[in-house]
């Protein structure tokens, strides 16, 4: 019964390594892609995205094909695919590009490949894990830092024109009230004295 | 209540008229512009519907005359800060008679001006994106923080001198417009406590508003300079776009003043000299305005870059030379010169001086934006922008509704400021009666304008 027990553990296990490695390594009917090593990529350094074409009938790769690569991606409530670039194969059937990822996290590759005239597209997916600091969408390498000068300066500058205005708010309301308090003054007849 | 002497009573009859008699005229303007609106209405309407492609923008050229417009307004929202606070500030006693209009100009401009980024959108929902994504860092918040601070300090700065003039028609009026008077009079008595307080705030904010309005028009310029565009990529964007601001923004309001001092008969108190004093205004920001197209276009076009050569072609000698060279000699030679030489240095001239200027600084905003984005950043060949009925229907209804604005304006705020050309007066007849003792009796019944 134990024996029993391990080789199925072991079985499962060889399932979930095999399901793993189709994360990297996805193939349709014409279109195998991988991503080439290392697997894992880093924020803001190319990595090389490859696909592979292969014929259905043959396996024999397939050169001078066009393939298109996208990268999920969301932006400002959009989400979707996004196209990050454009290869023909070479003679081993491969297209190849260069991709900067620039947030870490899990990034979705899909590669789209269309036949001969008519034929519908044919995709294949793949995942890239990229590690990094904090998700980022743009590396600034040049620029001077002067200290201070940052969007505190316009938060300091803000408090002090809002602070102005909320002064003067504040003293219409004493205008509006000394107006009050006066008319209310004159209100009152003499030898009773004042309200004030 | 004090008695008040027959001109004063004469400056409040003559400004409170406008409120209390409404002729046929004014209900046939009224309803012109409304069917203006209307159309405009329907036209942003349908590009609700159909979306931008009903506008003549498309990705090459994003911007068209949306944009030019919010330039525009934005500019001649600065009538009122230099006119109200540069010349309170440096207490230049002709201007009282003129304030008033010039910062209402101000709140009208800018609350017409800032329809358009929202117009321009297209989704007009992607408002909050600006809130809920905007980043510090970016020109568009600056201008977004800009705006509505200048928005909220001209309609502070243009309510706070009224006040004193709104209590003068609460004592005036019965029924609703009392109520309304008296809210907005906000119980003005008049008592010295409540004149001080009022004097301390309206000094406040005549210098809080000079580096607000300056900083609007720097950001609204630093959206086209931050970018690395031929053309938009310049130094001098910034006090470019200021003197451009204050050169139409002034131009406006010469307009504005002849008209209303036509229509509502205010001709004792808006004398020729304040159309010529902003005449010389206007002839002094036209030689900056001139300074800062040659500096600018020669130092570039000395580097002369491949865009900028093509930028330049297109400028003066392509598309878009009928639109710069009108700008140049219609509204930067011909202006100053119809101000200065004796002959047109008049009402009529410094008026027609004005509306060369506008339709040329309107032209200037358009080829800023245009000619520019004409400019290809890859090599595919340059796109021509044309507006289509729909924004021709929206910068009308704009206009329009800036008018309107005014129209209704005219129909329920005191249009002078009564108490600063009251204190304008008598200070004036103090000067005199002290130079010149036994004179001051004699002074009484003289126009407010004349006597200063």
């Amino acid at each position: 019964m134990k024996r029993l027990v391990l080789i199925a553990a072991g079985l499962l296990t060889c399932t979930v390594l095999a399901l793993g490695s189709a994360a990297t390594t996805a193939h349709a009917s014409h279109l195998l892609t991988r991503v080439s090593e290392p697997t894992t990529a880093l924020v803001g350094q190319p990595s090389e995205v490859d696909a592979a074409v292969t014929s259905a009938d043959t396996g024999a790769p397939v050169a001078g094909v066009s393939v298109t690569f996208y990268a999920h991606a969301t932006f400002g409530r959009v989400d979707g695919f996004m196209e990050i670039g454009r290869a023909v194969t070479n003679s081993a059937g491969v297209a190849a590009i260069s991709f900067v990822p620039r947030e870490s996290g899990t990034h979705d590759i899909r590669v789209d490949y269309t036949g001969s005239a008519g034929s519908a597209v044919e995709q294949t997916t793949a995942a890239i894990a990229v590690d990094g600091a904090a998700p980022q969408m743009y590396v600034q390498k040049a620029g001077i830092q002067v200290p201070g000068l940052n969007s505190w300066l316009i938060m300091g500058l803000l408090t002090v024109v809002w602070g102005t205005l909320i002064f003067i708010g504040v003293t219409i309301i004493r205008i509006a009230r000394a107006g009050r308090a006066d008319g209310l003054a004159l209100a009152v007849p003499a030898g009773r004295g004042s309200v004030r | 209540m004090e008695a008040i002497g027959p001109w004063r009573q004469r400056l409040e009859d003559t400004t409170y008229a406008p409120i209390a008699h409404t002729s046929k005229i004014y209900w046939v303007w009224l309803s012109f512009l409304l069917a203006v609106i209307a159309w405009g209405g329907y036209a942003y309407y349908v590009q609700l519907r159909d979306g931008l492609i009903v506008t003549g923008l498309r990705d090459r050229i994003s911007w068209g005359f949306y944009i030019t417009n919010f330039v525009f307004f934005i500019g001649i929202s600065h009538a009122g800060t230099l006119i109200s606070a540069i010349l309170r500030v440096s207490k230049a006693g002709w201007r009282t008679p003129v304030t008033r209009m010039a910062e209402f100009v101000t709140v009208v401009a800018l609350c017409c001006g800032a329809l358009f980024p929202i117009i321009d959108l297209g989704r007009p929902d992607r408002v909050q994106n600006v809130i809920l994504y905007g980043r510090w860092q970016s020109p568009i918040i600056w201008d977004v923080v800009a705006i509505t601070t200048y928005l909220t300090a001209s309609i502070t700065y243009l309510g706070l001198p009224m006040i004193p003039d709104l209590a003068i028609f609460r004592d005036r009026t019965t029924g609703w417009r009392k109520w309304l008077y008296s809210v907005l009079a906000i119980g003005w008595t008049g008592e010295s406590r409540q004149r001080s307080m009022l004097a301390t705030i309206i000094a406040t904010m005549m210098i809080l508003i000079i580096p607000i309005a300056v900083s609007v028009h720097t950001v609204v310029s630093w959206i086209f300079a931050m970018n690395l565009r031929v053309g938009w990529n310049s130094t001098i964007f910034g006090a470019f776009f200021v003197a451009g601001a204050i050169f139409s923004g002034v131009a406006t309001l010469v307009i504005i003043m002849a008209i209303l001092r036509k229509v509502y008969h205010l001709e004792e108190y808006i004398l020729e000299k304040h159309f010529v004093y902003l005449g010389y205004l206007l002839a002094a920001m036209a030689l900056i305005m001139i300074y800062g197209n040659l500096s600018e276009y020669i130092t570039t076009g000395y580097k002369m870059e491949a865009g900028v050569e093509f930028h330049f072609r297109e400028l003066f000698l392509g598309q878009f030379a009928g639109f710069y060279w009108y700008y140049f000699i219609g509204g930067l030679v011909i202006p100053p010169l119809l101000i200065l030489i004796p002959w047109t240095r008049n009402i009529w001239g410094v008026v027609a001086a004005a509306f060369l200027i506008d339709v040329a600084m309107w032209i200037e905003r358009y080829f800023i934006v245009v000619a520019t984005l004409r400019v290809p950043l890859m090599p595919y060949e340059p796109r021509n922008y044309g507006p289509t009925w729909v924004e021709w229907s929206i910068i009308a209804a704009s206009f329009a509704l800036f008018g309107l604005l005014i129209t209704l304006f005219v129909k329920v705020f005191p249009l002078l400021a009564i108490w600063e050309i009251t204190e304008q007066r008598e200070e004036s007849q103090t000067a005199i009666a002290e130079s010149l003792p036994g004179v001051r009796s004699q002074l009484a019944g003289e126009p407010a304008g004349g006597a200063v």
